[in-house]
């Protein structure tokens, strides 16, 4: 480097020096930048002041107890954002060090090992908005406390966190979610249950609960639900064995979203056909508002029975309907639900442009969002030129439709009230049609790219295999049922009265079962050979489900998130410019150090060679 | 066509003109906006004054300017162009060998001039040089001076060297 060079470099102003900063790490940041000069220190404090993010950091182990405090000592007592997750180094210590950020107002402490944690340092926390306690180990006690709680509404996240207790003295916050995806059942019952010798605070915690998701509880759990007064909105995630009528008490419920649960299909008989128990319990629920039905078994949900289900108009104002098999003939049943303004049915339809006109624009004229991606559609003009009588629609999803040309583009714009509009999947030569443009130009946000593989949805499947099998024999669940009268509930291929399934053997992990159960288990017997969940995108790979999670922290395939720009980038483009780029999915076991192992060997043989000479 | 055709002069800080297409010149949102507001027809008569910007830098610039002008622009959504990989091509070649100087000049002038992708381009190999280097390296390297006192000095040096204090538990 000529020194002639240093001279003429003229010194930089300081937003020029934020973009170049925004190029580098957080350790970078810390240790290097901040130590060069007092400008560059104060605009390392400047970016890392309010908002400091470890997740993403290469090599967790650097971030100890001692450099958190450092850092935070350098940054002050301004942090609104803290995200440590994944540094597996940090200790009680360290996080004690959380109770000198009195502005503190968003915590992530995703997988980590906290097993003597104080609640004390998170209960100091006045500020305290939303808490990310995923995947966590930590002793039951850690928020638990009688006297003290959270004072502010707080958005709790405690998904796979391994026996976290979840009375959570936050009976003030209103704004509860907690997903109890790794307690069992009993653990839920417990929970929700005031039990009469112990005083609350179970109940009273639970008073303001209004947003729930859960997985592969039974009937006898959503019973305990009742006790929730406030429960407005709930996520039933592979739920099969559950009844309507007790789905119908739950009247408090605002919005009700069934994900893969089979209970969805119900053996018909004579006296009751197949969707009516669902009607039913549509009408019990008054308040309801918002309904999501996802199924992913097949055969897919047909048309007459989505007909059936839906029969009688109710007070709908949004209906999400994906992976059904649907015709004209469930539109007009959906016409019925006069309320309604938001409709989806995602890969579920096949319909003409004539079933729409009938149906959606004479019927509901004032629906504000609709969503028909990956449906398909006879005539794609023909039907977006009938879309036009829609004249309130806001959100329009035409994502993977076919046969759309410059004709087709041109009814969008005919739209008045049109902010968005979702063409995914679409050829890219769409987005320079001139109607694409117009539209920009007014304002309308356009969205138009090929999907990526989404680590998201491979995430929510990795929940979901961490939830132990709730065990025990449903037929015989569904005979008592039977006796005592209620009869509607059934799922299919299982007999109605007492469990005649022979004991079997899962050929996976040799624990026998009913054979009515193997097929639930071999979905999430570790043992299992599993295919990468980002197979659609192209991976080959087929391993143990146990070491599905491992595969997809090193799948080239996977998305992350890189934490400078919170741009989702496949890994295998992660380069020098996303260095460090924090891994969507959080990383737990495996990433021991084989190291220590490998010097180990190396001193005891290094000894030997030194006693033999 | 007819925007091709249309030149415009543009006149640096030691008064070197430069004709350039219009269409080159509307990568920079600070001219596009004094063209706009000058309107189209009449500015090919007088320059266009560019008192930040020297003859050397405002050549490499429309050097830069012509490569690119048959690029999209940028959408501003960050989802649309999730790949954000090293510089390849003639961008990779154009700041390689690039003194600093020049380099810092040019960020400077893209920083003034409003040309996005470039402004990018040019942080981000400077982040480069940044990257795997010591405190006084990046010193050295780009003549900073070091304005601590004694006291904070040591303060400093004991803050936050964790990789030393990292690698050996």
């Amino acid at each position: 480097m000529v020194r002639d060079d240093h001279a003429a470099a003229p010194m930089l102003p300081e937003d020029v020096l934020r973009q170049i900063f925004r190029q580098l790490d957080v350790i970078t940041l810390l240790t290097v930048c901040a130590r060069v000069c007092r400008e560059w220190r104060a605009v390392v404090c400047n970016i890392l002041s309010t908002r400091l993010d470890f997740s993403g950091i290469e090599d967790a182990s650097v971030l100890r107890n001692k450099e958190l405090r450092l850092a935070l000592k350098l940054l002050g007592p301004n942090l609104r954002e803290l995200n440590l997750s994944n540094c597996q180094a940090l200790s009680e210590g360290g996080l004690s060090q959380l109770t000198n950020l009195p502005r503190l107002e968003k915590l992530k402490l995703n997988n980590i090992t906290l097993s003597h944690f104080s609640h004390h340092a998170l209960l100091s926390l006045a500020h305290l908005r939303h808490l990310e306690l995923a995947n966590t180990e930590m002793s039951r006690k850690t928020l638990a406390h009688p006297n003290r709680r959270f004072s502010h509404r707080l958005a709790l996240d405690v998904r796979v966190s391994v026996s976290v207790s979840v009375s959570v003295s936050v009976s003030e916050s209103v704004s509860v979610s907690v997903s109890f995806f790794s307690l069992t059942k009993h653990e839920i019952i417990c929970s929700l249950t005031c039990a009469p010798k112990r005083r609350p605070p179970f109940c009273r915690s639970f008073i303001c609960l209004h947003r729930l998701e859960v997985s592969h509880v039974n009937d006898d759990v959503l019973n305990q639900f009742r006790l929730l007064p406030n429960l407005r909105e709930l996520t039933l995630v592979k739920t099969d064995y559950i009844r309507y009528e007790t789905l119908a008490t739950l009247v408090s419920l605002q919005t009700l979203r069934l994900k893969r649960c089979s209970m969805i299909r119900v053996v018909p008989t004579n006296r009751m056909p197949e969707g009516r128990p669902f009607a039913r319990m549509l009408r019990n629920l008054t308040a309801l508002q918002e309904l999501e039905i996802e199924y992913l078994r097949t055969p897919a949900l047909s048309d007459s029975l989505i007909s059936a289900m839906l029969d009688e108009g109710t007070d709908l104002k949004s209906l999400v309907i994906r992976d059904a098999l649907l015709f004209n003939n469930s539109l007009h049943t959906f016409a019925r639900h006069r309320n309604l303004r938001r409709l989806v049915i995602e890969s579920s339809g096949q319909f003409t442009p004539h079933g729409l006109k009938e149906t959606l624009v004479a019927e509901l004229p004032l629906l504000e969002e609709l969503g028909l991606p990956n449906c398909d559609i006879q005539a794609g003009d023909e039907a977006l030129q009938i879309l036009q009588g829609l004249r309130h629609l806001r959100v329009l999803d035409l994502s993977h439709w076919h046969g759309i040309t410059s004709l087709g583009f041109a009814c969008l714009e005919q739209l008045p009230a049109l902010e968005r509009v979702r063409l995914h999947g679409l050829p890219a030569a769409s987005s320079s049609q001139p109607s694409i443009r117009a539209l920009r130009r007014r304002g309308v946000e356009v969205e138009l790219r090929e999907p990526l593989p989404l680590a998201y949805h491979a995430h929510k499947d990795l929940y979901a295999e961490h939830v132990p099998l709730g065990v025990h024999c449903v037929a015989l669940m569904h005979a008592s049922e039977v006796a005592g009268g209620m009869e509607d509930a059934f799922i299919p291929g299982i007999p109605r009265h007492g469990c005649v399934c022979a004991s079997q053997a899962c050929p996976y992990c040799q624990t026998s079962m009913t054979t009515c159960l193997l097929r639930d288990h071999c979905e999430v017997c570790p043992a299992a050979p599993a295919r990468c969940l980002l197979a659609s995108a192209g991976c080959s790979v087929v391993v143990e489900r146990a070491g599905l999670r491992q595969h997809l922290f090193n799948c080239p395939l996977n998305v992350v998130e890189c934490h400078v720009c919170h741009r989702s980038i496949a890994r295998k483009k992660v380069g020098p410019v996303h260095a460090r780029a924090s891994d969507v999915m959080p990383q737990t076991e495996g990433q021991g150090r084989p190291s220590a192992e490998f010097f180990g060997f190396f001193f005891v043989s290094l000894f030997f060679v030194g006693a033999s000479v | 066509m007819t925007t091709s055709e249309k030149f415009v002069k543009l006149r640096s800080s030691d008064d070197k003109e430069f004709e350039v297409p219009v269409k080159i010149v509307g990568m920079s949102v600070t001219i596009k906006n004094m063209l706009e507001d000058l309107g189209l027809g009449d500015s090919d008569e007088s320059p266009i004054p560019l008192p930040n910007v020297s003859g050397s830098i405002l050549e490499k610039v429309i050097e830069y300017c012509t490569e690119h002008q048959h690029d999209d622009p940028q959408p501003d959504d960050d989802l649309a162009h999730v790949d954000n990989d090293e510089p390849e091509g003639f961008d990779a070649e154009f700041v390689r060998d690039m003194d600093q100087g020049t380099l810092f000049h040019l960020i400077l002038a893209a920083n003034f001039l409003d040309i996005k992708s470039l402004l990018d381009l040019t942080c981000k190999h400077v982040a480069s040089m940044i990257k795997n280097k010591g405190p006084q390296e990046i010193r050295d390297q780009f003549n900073i001076r070091n304005d601590f006192t004694p006291e904070e000095e040591e303060r400093v040096q004991k803050e936050n060297d964790w990789t030393n204090s990292g690698s050996n538990p």
